[in-house]
């Protein structure tokens, strides 16, 4: 049985930054053979943002060394009609293509939905805007950041009754974004698989990420309430935080939900009297005193480690566990054993990436090549796919139509 | 109707409140027939979680139950009874996919765990959503959202103020994303039981979700290089690019984010060409402005800080620099783009009537995202499914309700 279901599958990736990436990716991982369409004139900007695998290689940040695996990179200047042209013999042969332009940009290029289909009538096109294909704000230029901003994700995000709003030091949607577009691609090739036919995917991450704000939105349309961020708190279940434990910047989080849970707690810290006391006595009622009793808790786990609380709380099946700094969860012996982290040879040298995010037990994938670097598949995808000559290759190359 | 891309797939979720429900909604968004087993009396625990119309609680009127479960027929089952567990067995002989996201042993216990169901139906594909998955040191760990955004590194590396507690990130996003992550590796897993035959265990771990994308684009490989990895820096400071970040107007904040050199002289017009902008020490990449990151936002301060968010959205964007205002769930939904591209969607629903929800992520040409009906009232569809799919009478499914068990 083959390890990679998706080896059949051929992806043209004219995407780019992080979203488009790790949509091919995802793909690739799996088996699909994607391409992924870069120019020197304009580098993609995941490839220089600082730190790069190599001092001499600026190219090749590591956010590139990361979502650029399993992805054939070849260098293409899509503004020349020669580049064009190629682009379209490589069309020809997708099942896939993706492209994250501002829309309106492959027409230009001559690669949008109707030309594409015109070249390849059963294609699946996908296009992961900022804000969809259409509509007043369809254009507006963004990152991933922005995207989380406009979506509603970070004024969700932060400490209970801060003024100043607070941001990720991360752009969070893009990944979600990737994936999110691999499952829609993945749905748009079985009803090929059934029909025969193609078709267009105009995916909007801005509306994406407001799909996953039911609550707040549902609590909007319902009764006009605006939500606020609530900290580590939770509307279901209390107490619910994150508390200091003993040593620098150490914490452990605790998600308590029953009342069984709630007197095994009580127990944990050798606070029996506290299962009886009123101002606890329910959800509600411990919501209500939650600084009060996150004092009580922080009274405890501050005399200990996360892990030694981490151990006697889950023991009596309550959810707690720390809160992992970066080294904790590199190192983890959890994230290790699960294939989280993944040793490569990369062609400057040994690397250690993230692995494949899910295991499927009879098909895993699995990471096949390391990030492409600039234009190193040229000689493969040009030639070997796409059967141009060798004298062909080095004249394009010489005209910077694969620059 | 246009057709629906996945049109003819059987799905059974087994699962409560946000990731295996959301999975389950994008599979049924897009065609799939989802039957949802809930627990008898109580059911899903996003209905008791509201928002509520004027804040009543009830269990048919929670707006996020009914935004998470549209497209979906709702059954009730307690398969802990002998019974249950054979109509639960019956459902599952006959289903492409199970999505299930219940505490680790719950399932084991139930008898209902992948190696008995695989047994019965070897092309079943089982996906499996849990806070550390169903392998590793944690995997009989109990976990929730806030989990695993402490427990993947991503809280205490990237959310939250350096001195103070880390903190999760957005709404259950956590849940969310894994319960897209959820979907789309069911789909891989359909698409190999294309070639095999064979179904398969789908385990997805929130903390891998996050830790893997977040934790590993950039920072794991520099860790293993250099030993570095960083640590939260709360709203603004150590940048890696200047000016970027969150700017206050007169009625709000906007991001903004120009990282190329292009993006910055096209801030630098958009402010009118201030002297103080047009100096050449500024007219370098973003990250080398850096070292003048506070001298800048004391600068522009005044700009932003005389303009509504909304005027400097307009006036960045004119000039092509990417930037957004700081939108709430009202900005979104009342946002001139929304309702052009309709992102609210309405169905009626059994008891409120017709209700307003968020969404189509996308918008597929041939097969378009579709809300075709509401969620389901608590066990709504038992007559259908039990009495027209299994074939039980109605008077056993008096029986059935009698005993508890539906």
């Amino acid at each position: 049985m083959t390890k990679f279901p998706l080896e059949n599958l051929r992806v043209i990736n004219f995407g780019w930054v992080w979203a488009a990436p790790v949509l091919g990716h995802t793909l690739g991982d799996m088996g699909a053979q994607v391409i992924k369409i870069e120019t020197r004139k304009r580098p993609d900007v995941i490839r220089f943002l600082p730190p790069s695998i190599h001092e001499d290689y600026p190219l090749e940040s590591l956010y590139a060394a990361n979502t650029f695996r399993d992805l054939l990179g070849v260098t293409l200047d899509l503004t020349t009609d020669k580049g064009q042209e190629l682009a379209r013999d490589m069309v020809r042969s997708a099942d896939v293509v993706i492209e994250n332009f501002t829309p309106g940009t492959v027409k230009r290029y001559g690669l949008d939905y109707d030309a594409v289909k015109s070249l390849r009538p059963d294609v699946i096109m996908i296009s992961l805007s900022a804000a969809g294909q259409d509509g007043p704000s369809a254009k507006i230029a963004t990152y991933g950041n922005i995207i989380s901003c406009l979506g509603g994700l970070d004024v969700h995000q932060g400490y209970i009754g801060d003024s100043r709003p607070t941001t990720y030091g991360t752009s969070i949607p893009d990944p979600m974004m990737g994936i999110l577009g691999a499952f829609a691609v993945l749905s748009a090739l079985r009803y090929r698989a059934r029909t025969g036919k193609g078709q267009y995917i105009d995916l909007s991450q801005w509306e994406a990420c407001a799909t996953t704000l039911g609550g707040p939105i549902m609590d909007y349309v319902f009764n006009g309430r605006i939500q606020y961020p609530k900290g580590n708190r939770d509307d279901l279940m209390a107490p619910h935080g994150v508390y200091r434990c003993k040593g620098k910047d150490n914490w452990v989080t605790i998600a308590v939900k029953t009342e069984d849970e709630w007197r095994g707690l009580c127990d944990a810290m050798e606070r029996p009297d506290l299962a009886d006391d009123e101002r606890f006595g329910d959800t509600y009622s411990r919501q209500t005193n939650h600084d009060e009793m996150d004092g009580i808790i922080t009274r405890w786990t501050s005399t200990l480690t996360h892990r030694q609380v981490t151990r006697q709380l889950q023991r009596a099946g309550i959810a707690a566990f720390p809160a992992l700094s970066a080294k904790e969860a590199f190192d983890d012996p959890h994230f290790n054993a699960r294939g989280d982290w993944v040793e490569m040879d990369h062609p400057l040298g040994k690397e250690v990436i993230y692995g494949i995010p899910w295991k499927l037990s009879k098909t895993p994938g699995g990471i096949q090549r390391p990030a492409t670097m600039m234009g190193q598949y040229n000689r493969f995808v040009y030639g070997e796919i796409l059967g141009r000559t060798e004298a062909e290759i080095d004249a394009m190359e010489a005209d910077k139509v694969l620059y | 109707m246009p057709d629906r891309a996945l049109e003819g797939l059987k799905v059974v979720e087994f699962g409560s409140f946000i990731s295996a429900p959301f999975c389950g909604k994008l599979l049924a968004d897009l065609g799939a027939e989802v039957i949802k087993i809930e627990p008898p009396k109580i059911g899903d625990e996003a209905r008791r979680f509201g928002p509520f119309p004027g804040d009543v609680p009830n269990l048919e009127k929670s707006g996020f139950f009914i935004y998470l479960n549209g497209n979906k027929y709702g059954v009730t089952l307690d398969p802990s009874t002998a019974t249950g567990f054979d109509i639960f067995t019956s459902l599952i002989a006959d289903a492409d996919v199970l999505v299930e996201n219940q505490q680790p042993g719950v399932l084991k216990g139930l008898g209902l765990d992948y190696d008995t169901l695989s047994k019965l139906n070897p092309r079943l594909v089982m996906t499996s959503v849990t806070t550390f998955g169903r392998t590793g040191p944690y995997r009989n760990y109990k976990g929730y959202d806030l989990t695993a955004w402490q427990g993947s590194g991503v809280a205490h590396r990237y959310v939250g103020e350096p001195d103070r507690e880390p903190l999760r990130g957005s709404w259950y996003h956590a849940d969310h994303w894994s319960a897209v992550s959820a979907a789309a590796a069911t789909m891989i897993a359909l698409a190999a039981r294309d070639l095999t035959g064979e179904g398969q265990l789908v385990d997805i771990s929130e903390t891998d979700i996050l830790t893997t994308h977040i934790m590993g684009y950039q920072i794991v490989t520099l860790y293993h290089l250099t030993g570095e990895h960083g640590a939260r820096t709360g709203a603004n400071a150590p940048r890696t690019g200047a000016p970027v970040g969150m700017y206050a107007c007169k009625d709000g904040y906007i991001f903004i984010m120009p990282l190329e050199l292009h993006h910055w002289h096209g801030l630098v017009r958009a402010m009118g060409s201030p002297d103080w902008a047009t100096d050449p020490i500024f007219d370098v990449p973003s990250h080398e402005r850096v070292e003048y990151a506070d001298e800048i936002d004391e600068l522009m301060a005044p700009w932003f800080a005389e303009r509504t968010k909304e005027e400097v959205f307009a006036a960045l964007q004119a000039e092509r620099v990417p930037c957004g205002p700081l939108y709430n769930a009202g900005d979104i939904v009342e946002h001139e783009h929304m309702i052009a591209r309709g992102f609210l969607a309405e169905a009626e629903h059994p008891v409120l009537g017709p209700v307003r929800v968020p969404g189509k992520p996308y918008v597929l040409s041939e097969t378009p995202w579709s809300l075709v009906r509401s969620a389901p009232t608590l066990g709504q569809h038992n007559q259908l499914i039990y009495g027209g799919r299994l074939g039980f009478s109605n008077v056993d499914l008096t029986d059935l309700r009698r005993t508890g068990i539906i």
